[in-house]
């Protein structure tokens, strides 16, 4: 009667294409020894994503939540099967866009936060359209090369 | 260990005699709507319609558009003034991102079911444990916002004892408001009540004919025609009514099928973005959807051995032309070089000049799955060779595969490709894809 989430089981198919070049010639001569011990190297989506069904891609425009450490231009990844909770950073649906802040709970009120100085917070009790679309749990940046 | 897994097992038991098996049936309400409100806040709640492939019709409505009394399957050009009026949203059909949510839903739905049978892109059935006498609403309940917070999209549910009767509970969880998107008929004292009010054409099963003969009979609801003489229904319809009758009885008479049947053809077709009438274009185009065709064989790891190539003119145009050719293969392939120069041949037959089609298609039919091959007596190429055809063509598929785009084509197909189906509407926003995904503001 309990319902599962999208927490994956070890029975799912893998996530990732990765192809050994090796494995599967035909050759002649003695097979390698080390053809047993072929790895697939690191999967980085085992890594990152825990819930592939309820896993989302979101690119980041703008720098409100640098502080969090997420920058205009990152690759966001979102698990909407976690539940929203005080200290997490959401992405929420408000007037027509993806805002990305940080939930935050004051006494009995929750807010959206922006991660910067100067940035009014926004009372969720205010905003009846307001919906979490889910909880942010990976920020990818790219490192780029200064001019020095 | 081991003591305290057979009390387990028996327990287990005991429990059982306690179960017996509810069917549910599921669908997303308004899928295709509800996946580009999920993906793109900016038609979030608001009224939104979705046009088939080359922009054609109105095939799905947002609950928003329905509300306003946009109709279904009406051609777009002709709503045109009244939808920009109405300040409605438009999109073309964006199959990518359909596809990658109805995935997840059907992973979400296999999780949480014993068995279940996937029927279309948005619906399936399944089968779960019902404790005696328990609704099962809270149930659907639970899965429901499960499965709205995961992928964000809404769905119904119907439960009952057959497939039949739980296509009956979803139709009734949609049409009243109090349900909340779910219906459970499998224990309710009052079930006449609810079978009363469905009228026979709604019964899953009957088709047009079958309710005009009922209805000429007096038969007009569910009710009725569970109730009817089962002589009267076997005698014209033999075990097909026999079974929805039997079905609408809380007989289980149609079960869960939980691996599809291997398909048995594979086809191809589309219309073009405006009308081609000379061969090499309809060459290209063939020859793309041999492409497309020929590598969805070799995904379900099946085999063609015949062809069939099809074109055809506008059916409003005055001299209707319609051309068409299937050849029979010696030996049933999968490999794109010989279902290729075959389509191309037969391409060349059903050419007409001076004609402008407007749609053309492939179609490879009597597939075979590729591990009973058999080895003709007259195959002229060595099994070397096919091995090897075999993997290139795997090979092809896997880099387009990883690339998302055909960046390996064949020669016929990579002429310029502006016939390709129009889609002018189309948000680009998907989950698949790196360079469409939508944009989150931190500003």
């Amino acid at each position: 009667m309990y319902l599962k989430g999208s927490y994956s089981s070890k029975k799912e198919a893998p996530s990732t294409q990765l192809f050994p070049l090796a494995s599967e010639t035909i050759s002649a001569g003695f097979p390698s020894p080390a053809e047993d011990y072929i790895e697939l190297g690191i999967d980085l989506n085992k890594y990152l994503i825990k819930n592939p069904i309820s896993t989302f891609f979101l690119r980041v425009s703008g720098n409100s939540m640098n502080n969090a450490g997420i920058y205009n231009d990152d690759l966001l990844i979102i698990d909407r099967s976690i539940n929203p909770n005080p200290g997490h950073i959401v992405v929420a649906l408000l007037d027509g866009e993806f805002t990305l802040k940080r939930l935050i709970k004051e006494g009995s009120n929750y807010y959206l936060k922006a991660d910067k100085e100067n940035y009014p917070a926004i009372n969720l009790y205010e905003y009846i359209e307001i919906e979490i679309w889910g909880v942010a749990i990976h920020s990818i940046h790219e490192l780029k090369r200064l001019k020095i | 260990m081991g003591s305290s897994n057979s009390l387990d097992t028996r327990t287990k038991k005991i429990k059982d005699i306690n179960m017996s098996k509810a069917i549910i049936q599921i669908d997303a309400n308004n899928f295709y709507a509800s996946c580009e409100q999920m993906i793109d806040p900016s038609v979030k709640g608001k009224s939104l319609v979705i046009l088939s492939n080359n922009d054609g019709c109105i095939i799905a409505r947002s609950s928003e558009a329905r509300n306003m009394g946009i109709p279904m399957g009406h051609p777009y050009f002709k709503l045109k003034n009244k939808l920009t009026k109405l300040n409605v949203n438009v999109r073309s059909s964006n199959y990518e991102l359909y596809g990658d949510i109805s995935n997840r839903l059907m992973q979400l739905l296999r999780k949480n079911c014993e068995e279940i049978e996937i029927y279309s892109i948005d619906e399936a059935f399944g089968t779960i444990k019902r404790p005696k006498d328990k609704c099962l609403y809270q149930w659907g309940k639970d899965l429901r916002s499960l499965i709205y917070q995961n992928i964000g999209i809404p769905i119904s549910i119907g439960i009952a004892e057959t497939k039949v009767l739980s296509k009956i509970a979803n139709h009734i969880a949609k049409k009243t408001q109090k349900n909340s998107g779910i219906f459970d008929i499998g224990i309710i004292e009052n079930k006449d009540y609810y079978l009363n009010q469905i009228k026979v054409d709604n019964v899953w099963g009957i088709g047009k004919k079958m309710s005009k003969w009922l209805k000429e009979r007096g038969i007009t609801n569910a009710r009725e025609l569970r109730d009817m003489s089962i002589n009267k229904i076997q005698e014209k319809y033999g075990v097909v009514g026999l079974r929805i009758q039997n079905e609408l009885k809380g007989k289980v008479c149609i079960p869960i099928k939980e691996i599809s049947s291997d398909r048995k053809e594979i086809c191809v077709s589309r219309s073009f973005s405006y009308p081609i009438d000379s061969i090499e274009e309809l060459n290209q185009a063939i020859s793309k959807y041999v492409l497309i065709a020929s590598s969805k064989l070799r995904k379900y790891n099946q085999l063609t051995s015949a062809i069939t190539v099809f074109t055809r003119t506008s059916p409003y145009s005055k001299d209707f032309f319609k051309g068409e050719a299937t050849e029979k293969l010696n030996i049933a392939t999968s490999d794109t070089r010989i279902i290729l120069r075959q389509s191309l041949c037969l391409t060349e037959k059903i050419f007409k000049p001076y004609k402008k089609f407007i749609k053309a298609g492939v179609i490879l039919h009597k597939l075979q799955s590729n591990q009973y091959k058999q080895r003709s007596l007259f195959n002229e190429r060595g099994i070397h060779e096919e091995f090897h055809m075999e993997r290139l063509n795997n090979l092809i598929d896997t880099i387009n595969a990883r690339n998302r785009k055909d960046v390996l084509n064949w020669g016929s197909s990579t002429i310029a490709k502006d016939w390709n189906p129009r889609r002018e509407k189309i948000s680009y926003l998907n989950t698949t894809t790196i360079e469409n995904i939508p944009t989150v503001f931190a500003n």
